[in-house]
């Protein structure tokens, strides 16, 4: 499980997060992270829970997918030359197939749990059906504007503009 | 005060700061103490007291080794006598403290802008422009990269050996490297571009043709190699690092043939030492140069060539360190020898990681 504490988290220089009372990520739990174009969700996921889950490597992998997936494609494509030189990665679901089965094999060796943090990805649907089938324990968390259908529950955390420079973040859950 | 005549301030410092203490009063330490007191106190104002300290921390490894290495030669009387030695590191050790730090204070007097006010015809500021462009590209870049492969999960288990932090580092310098290259393309070709249609200069067909190397993969590898020589390092002890500039020589070379590791080796070397090491800047600009120079006359096309002129160029890296350090005023023999193991560690990163990022590009530019 990882905490968030409840503060102010400076995103950048005119920017912050009210978080108001402590938030906790469950693996085998779904988050939607909910809110207006720039009310920090993708701020949230850099600035919070990056630096936490990079702490907590012994405990979890994690997987991260960029909004603006363009450089993040580099870096997959550079592992993939080092790695696995055969592959030729062309698309973005060819580097995010590659990230999952590496995790995949990864997880054969070292079985631990994964949060897999997405921020507006495409490919958001087919990443959660391969992790259900996969059989990893995952703590899926998403930023999501168009529809994206799950039938198990999801908790929401809400993001509300207070102001052009300051967001609060809460907890709701269906 | 114009560009031009700053630039020729600069240079006369130098030449003086040169003659007067790495020459003439070379031996005299009081006069050489006084001298590093100036330079201290005149850094301390540049830079503010903590600015000062983080760069003689920075410094502090290899003085330390210097020490160490002086105080051998004294200890085993090794040539000369014991007071000979203490005179000879109490010389050098002020001498390279006061002209590190004056090199570093003259620096702050000249930045990259003030180039581009220099008289220079497009044709030729073009490259100050991009390779501005390109250092803000890689500079803004690496530290998300850096996270990318971090999020790899392959990354994430086992242990943290040496040898996984030097393949992480390669990995996010091939992305780095990768993506710097096509910016240069895109924004290269801009400006020649907006030169035709703005100057009426052509760049050219004709250009094209006599240089196999564009002009902006040569400006694109000195920001590359100048970028990786101070920022992509690994910590091997506790008070030295690798740094991956040597990696990017041989990749220049390898890539762009021997002038574009000429002059992405000479320049983007040297001016990575007048941020950190500026007394070995003269040097290194020939030694670097020629480094990338070997690299690149093995033709990629034949295996063999692309093992062997890289380890040739890596020797003569060493060899020309030792030298320079040698036959230099202000570093002698002591430090010749001082800097010989960093040196070769470099070397064989250099030549190691040089080639696998080669071979990686290979695979990545072929998809």
């Amino acid at each position: 499980m990882i905490k968030i504490a409840p503060g102010i988290v400076s995103c950048w220089q005119d920017f912050s997060l009210l978080i108001e009372q402590e938030l906790f990520f469950l693996p085998e739990n779904i988050y939607y992270l909910q809110g207006e174009n720039g009310s920090g969700k993708s701020s949230f996921i850099k600035h919070s829970l990056l630096p936490v889950l990079e702490t907590q490597r012994n405990l979890f992998y994690f997987l991260y997918l960029q909004q603006l997936f363009h450089l993040q494609g580099y870096a997959i494509k550079s592992h993939s030359a080092f790695y696995q030189p055969e592959l030729k990665l062309k698309s973005e679901w060819d580097c995010i197939q590659y990230l999952l089965h590496n995790l995949s094999e990864i997880y054969a060796i070292e079985p631990k749990p994964v949060y897999c943090l997405v921020d507006e990805n495409l490919h958001l649907a087919e990443i959660y059906h391969y992790l259900k089938e996969s059989g990893i324990p995952f703590c899926l968390i998403f930023c999501e504007h168009s529809s994206f259908s799950i039938t198990e529950e999801v908790n929401i955390i809400n993001f509300q503009l207070l102001a052009p420079n300051q967001s609060r973040v809460y907890e709701t859950t269906i | 005060m114009k560009p031009q005549y700053r630039l020729l301030l600069v240079s006369l410092a130098l030449i003086v700061f040169f003659v007067f203490f790495c020459l003439i009063y070379l031996e005299n330490i009081p006069v050489q103490l006084v001298v590093l007191g100036v330079v201290l106190l005149l850094s301390a104002w540049t830079f503010k007291l903590k600015g000062l300290l983080k760069k003689l921390y920075h410094f502090l490894p290899f003085i330390l080794l210097l020490f160490g290495v002086y105080f051998i030669f004294a200890l085993f009387q090794i040539g000369h006598n014991k007071d000979y030695w203490i005179h000879y590191g109490i010389t050098r050790t002020t001498l390279l403290i006061s002209s590190l730090m004056f090199i570093q204070v003259l620096i702050t007097w000249l930045e990259i802008d003030t180039f581009l006010d220099f008289p220079l015809g497009i044709e030729k500021l073009k490259y100050i422009i991009l390779g501005k462009m390109l250092y803000k590209i890689a500079f803004s870049s690496y530290s998300e990269l850096c996270l990318f492969v971090d999020s790899i999960p392959a990354e994430q288990a086992g242990k943290i050996t040496l040898k996984k932090k030097f393949r992480k580092r390669l990995i996010v310098l091939l992305a780095l490297i990768t993506y710097v290259i096509n910016e240069a393309t895109l924004k290269g070709e801009m400006i020649d571009e907006r030169i035709w249609h703005c100057h009426k200069i052509k760049n050219t067909a004709e250009n094209k043709k006599r240089n196999k190397i564009k002009w902006y993969f040569i400006v694109c590898f000195t920001v590359m190699v100048y970028y990786a020589t101070i920022l992509i390092r690994i910590p091997v002890t506790s008070s030295g690092y690798i740094n991956f500039g040597d990696v990017v020589i041989i990749f220049s070379g390898l890539f762009g043939g021997w002038k574009a590791g000429l002059i992405a080796g000479g320049i983007g070397s040297a001016l990575a030492d007048l941020i950190g090491f500026p007394v070995f800047a003269p040097i290194t600009l020939i030694v670097k140069g020629l480094e990338g120079l070997i690299a690149g006359l093995a033709k990629p096309a034949i295996k063999w060539q692309i093992y062997f002129f890289p380890a040739i160029a890596v020797i003569i890296m060493i060899a020309g360190y030792f030298l320079g350090c040698w036959l230099f005023p202000n570093l002698g023999f002591v430090a010749a020898i001082a800097d010989l193991p960093g040196n070769i560690i470099q070397a064989v990163a250099g030549y190691i990681g040089g080639i696998a990022l080669h071979l990686a590009y290979t695979k990545i530019s072929s998809t």
